[in-house]
């Protein structure tokens, strides 16, 4: 174990409120963003996530290191014992119980997904989203993501006019 | 102050080149598109708009009045994406310092929640250092300083950056779009760069494909190069038989077992038609689920049974009438057997047949300038006027018959030319049958598809084998089938997808080799010939043919015909042709050459021209 910790770089990204975390390489280089950057040489000592607060950042932390290849980053567990198609069926029960958070977590998750560029995160959170509005009523929407309604009265009737057959 | 700072805006830029106005909104417009407008805390709000990928796709800056930044504004700048990674990457080093300092003051200036502000990573040529955000949202949220507070005003989603909402936004289907677009007055202005409205008068492609999968619909819309999910309830489309497109935005299609029924496929509204049973003969042509269980009349020598499916051979062209309330308007369809034509309203019991002396029919067309449909007959190319208004129909013939060789490899079509005369439209189409030697690779592909045809057929004991469904004699003597070592498993369902090269082409080919268009002159009782129809381009396949002047639609070729496949011929999977035919220059170019950033779509239900309505 210590060895292939030793022979793990290890990345310390840093959260706008002061916390560090130290993370392995592959791990943090499931975000784009953050690969480039190391790829750049930009990020010898700490990477400073400025946007992105402690609370969210472990979460993001937390599901790049689900989701880093398994190929030796997660270390015996991921023997060749496990099938790929179970594995699969794996990531996305845990995906499903991740996502699982409060409209406020969702909605700071999917911007830190955006901004660190993690494609997997991104689609999750963006799934999610598209179900809410695909499967809702315009006042279950705005219930569920807890979107104010800012048109004028006047304004909304004329939408609700024009869109009668999309508010069934 | 809010005067003031608005003034400011317009003068910086006017002492540049462009010029401002001020909109009714009390924003201030400049000439090439950016915006600003004051919102009701001290920000400032400045848009610009800019075009990618032929959408419209807004960028939203806010300025802090509070701030001591230089306000420079720069016209048509590149535009810069919200959540750049790129940019932070690639002025990561260059602008190490500055953008450290930015995010000190960024910092400072935003709540926890404020996470967009990392966005205006800014290069030093850019004096405005801002935070970027979507209108109206950025007071609110930097009031939420506590997370308690966030907690009970938590409407950040409205505040979903543009990037974001638009990817989310090109995943909804259309009906979900609309009410997305509901939502609040950010979501609005993402919504509206989706430009809808052009879908309702332009002809757009309606098409499955593997990418939307069995219960969506792609529409493809020419005029913006956009394209819409809609939803396609319905059986997976393997099992759906044709689609025609009506007038109205409807389509004509069928269930699994060949029972009609119009769909809206942009507002998904249905309105049920009376089962295939009821259609003239039909109780004894097809059985319960759909199949064609005509009995054999040896007598004749011709009854021999065949396999086939209400929703594949019985509807042969369709026309629906205008009207505003669908339940109001007529459909009339021309049918199997003996090309006939009945009509029906939506919810009425059964279909009824026009006369038994109209048959043998070849287009039905409505016209909605006189409120009468126009038919076509088969072999003579008369034209005839059918007038469904009163008690009982009427038909009319306006032009007689002309006499021409009889031809199999011909579908004709009627329409209206630009000045209200009918236009015939003849579609000459050659046929290749599959080379003897790969009938048996051939044989073995169609069997997988009908595989429950022929089971129907063991069941019935007829001892109707693939053989009488592929029309090939059972003592013709077929070539020793060589293996090739580029043969390759294929798999069925690949059939129904567009593009698949088969091994030594094995099916059946259609190809369109010419398209005539005729002025229909009842004065003088003649079909005259048109060699150029102008600025004028058809839509033809299995929809109301229509002719539009390109003048009112540019993103289409004028003087052509944009065909999509439409041959009844036995196997409906397994052709593909579909394009852009220049009638001046006799050519077809590929659909897929003219509009490469289609989906590769599938054989069923075919791909249609349709004006959507909703």
């Amino acid at each position: 174990m210590a060895t292939r910790e030793a022979g793990k770089k290890m990345i310390m990204l840093k959260s706008p409120d002061g916390m560090e975390f130290e993370v392995e390489e592959a791990v943090a280089m499931e975000s784009q963003t953050i690969r480039k950057m190391i790829e750049d040489d930009c990020a010898d000592t700490a990477i400073l996530i400025p946007n992105i607060n402690s609370k969210i950042l472990s979460r993001v932390i937390e599901y790049c290191n689900k989701h880093v290849p398994t190929t030796g980053a997660t270390g015996a567990a991921a023997s060749d014992t496990v099938a790929p198609a179970a594995l699969a069926e794996d990531l996305k029960i845990w995906d499903a119980e991740f996502i699982k958070v409060n409209r406020a977590t969702r909605f700071d998750l999917i911007q830190a997904a955006s901004y660190l560029n993690i494609k997997g995160l991104l689609d999750l959170t963006s799934q999610t989203t598209i179900d809410t509005i695909s499967d809702n009523s315009l006042e279950e929407i705005r219930s569920f993501l807890s979107t104010k309604n800012d048109y004028l009265p006047e304004e909304e009737q004329t939408i609700r006019r024009e869109n009668q057959w999309a508010f069934q | 102050m809010m005067l003031g700072g608005m003034a400011d805006v317009a003068k910086t830029y006017e002492s540049g080149d462009g010029s401002v106005t001020t909109n009714d909104r009390g924003a201030v417009e400049g000439d090439d598109g950016w915006q600003a407008i004051e919102d009701d805390g001290s920000n400032l709000l400045v848009t610009v708009c800019t075009s990618i990928h032929g959408a419209s796709v807004r960028d939203a800056t806010s300025i802090h009045h509070g701030s001591s930044l230089v306000v420079q504004l720069l016209p048509r700048r590149p535009r810069r994406r919200q959540l750049a990674p790129d940019v932070v990457a690639d002025y990561y080093w260059h602008h190490l310092l500055l953008a450290i300092i930015a995010l000190g003051v960024l910092y400072a200036c935003l709540s926890r929640r404020n996470q967009p502000a990392l966005r205006a990573v800014w290069p030093s040529s850019y004096a405005a250092v801002v935070h970027a955000s979507t209108k109206n949202h950025t007071q609110k949220r930097s009031s939420n300083v506590a997370p308690d507070a966030a907690v009970k005003d938590d409407d950040y989603w409205s505040g979903l950056p543009d990037d974001l909402l638009f990817t989310i936004m090109a995943s909804l289907d259309v009906p979900s779009l609309r009410r997305a677009g509901a939502v609040c007055t950010s979501w609005r202005a993402a919504h509206d760069a989706f430009r809808l409205p052009a879908l309702e008068r332009a002809p757009c492609l309606l098409y499955a494909c593997e990418e939307y999968g069995p219960n969506e619909a792609a529409l493809y819309c020419p005029s913006t190069r956009a394209t819409f999910r809609v939803p396609f309830p319905g059986p997976p489309h393997e099992k759906r038989g044709f689609t025609f497109a009506c007038h109205g935005g409807w389509v004509f299609t069928a269930d699994e077992v060949g029972d009609p029924y119009l769909l809206n496929p942009v507002t998904g509204a249905r309105a049920m038609l009376p089962p295939v049973k009821t259609i003239y003969h039909n109780d004894e042509f097809y059985d319960d689920d759909g199949r064609c269980v005509w009995p054999a009349e040896p007598e004749y020598g011709i009854m021999k049974p065949t396999i086939s499916w209400a929703r594949h051979s019985e509807y042969l062209r369709v026309a629906i009438s205008a009207a505003a309330d669908v339940t109001e308007c007529t459909v009339v369809i021309l049918h199997m057997p003996e090309w006939r034509l009945s009509f029906a309203r939506p919810g009425d019991d059964r279909w009824t047949l026009v006369s038994k002396q109209t048959s043998f029919l070849s287009d039905i067309f409505y016209n909605d300038k006189n409120g009468l449909f126009y038919i076509l007959g088969l072999d003579d190319c008369s034209v005839s006027t059918l007038d469904l208004s009163g008690p009982s129909p009427s038909v009319n013939k306006s032009m007689r018959g002309v006499a021409q060789d009889s031809c199999d490899f011909l579908t004709k079509y009627l329409t209206l030319g630009p000045s209200g005369e009918p236009l015939e439209v003849w579609r000459n189409w050659s046929h290749t049958n599959t080379p003897l030697k790969d009938r048996q690779t051939y044989h073995d592909i169609v069997n997988k598809l009908f595989q429950d045809c022929v089971d129907l057929a063991n069941e019935d004991g007829n001892n109707n084998k693939p053989s009488d469904y592929l029309g090939i004699d059972d003592h013709q003597e077929l070539e020793p089938y060589e293996a090739n070592e580029n043969d390759q498993e294929i798999d069925a369902s690949e059939l129904l997808r567009e593009g698949i090269d088969l091994p030594h082409r094995l099916v059946d080919e259609v190809i369109t080799e010419d398209i005539l268009v005729f002025k229909v002159d009842v004065d003088r009782q003649k079909l005259v010939e048109l060699r150029d129809i102008g600025d004028h381009t058809l839509f033809v396949g299995l929809n109301s043919v229509v002719c539009l002047p390109t003048k009112d639609f540019p993103a289409f070729e004028p003087n052509c015909a944009y065909l999509t496949d439409d041959c009844f011929d036995y196997s409906p999977m397994l052709r593909k042709d579909i394009g852009i035919w220049n009638i001046k220059n006799r050519s077809m170019q590929k659909l897929s050459d003219a509009w490469p950033n289609m989906y590769p779509w599938l054989h069923l239900p075919a791909p249609v021209w349709i004006t959507p309505r909703f």
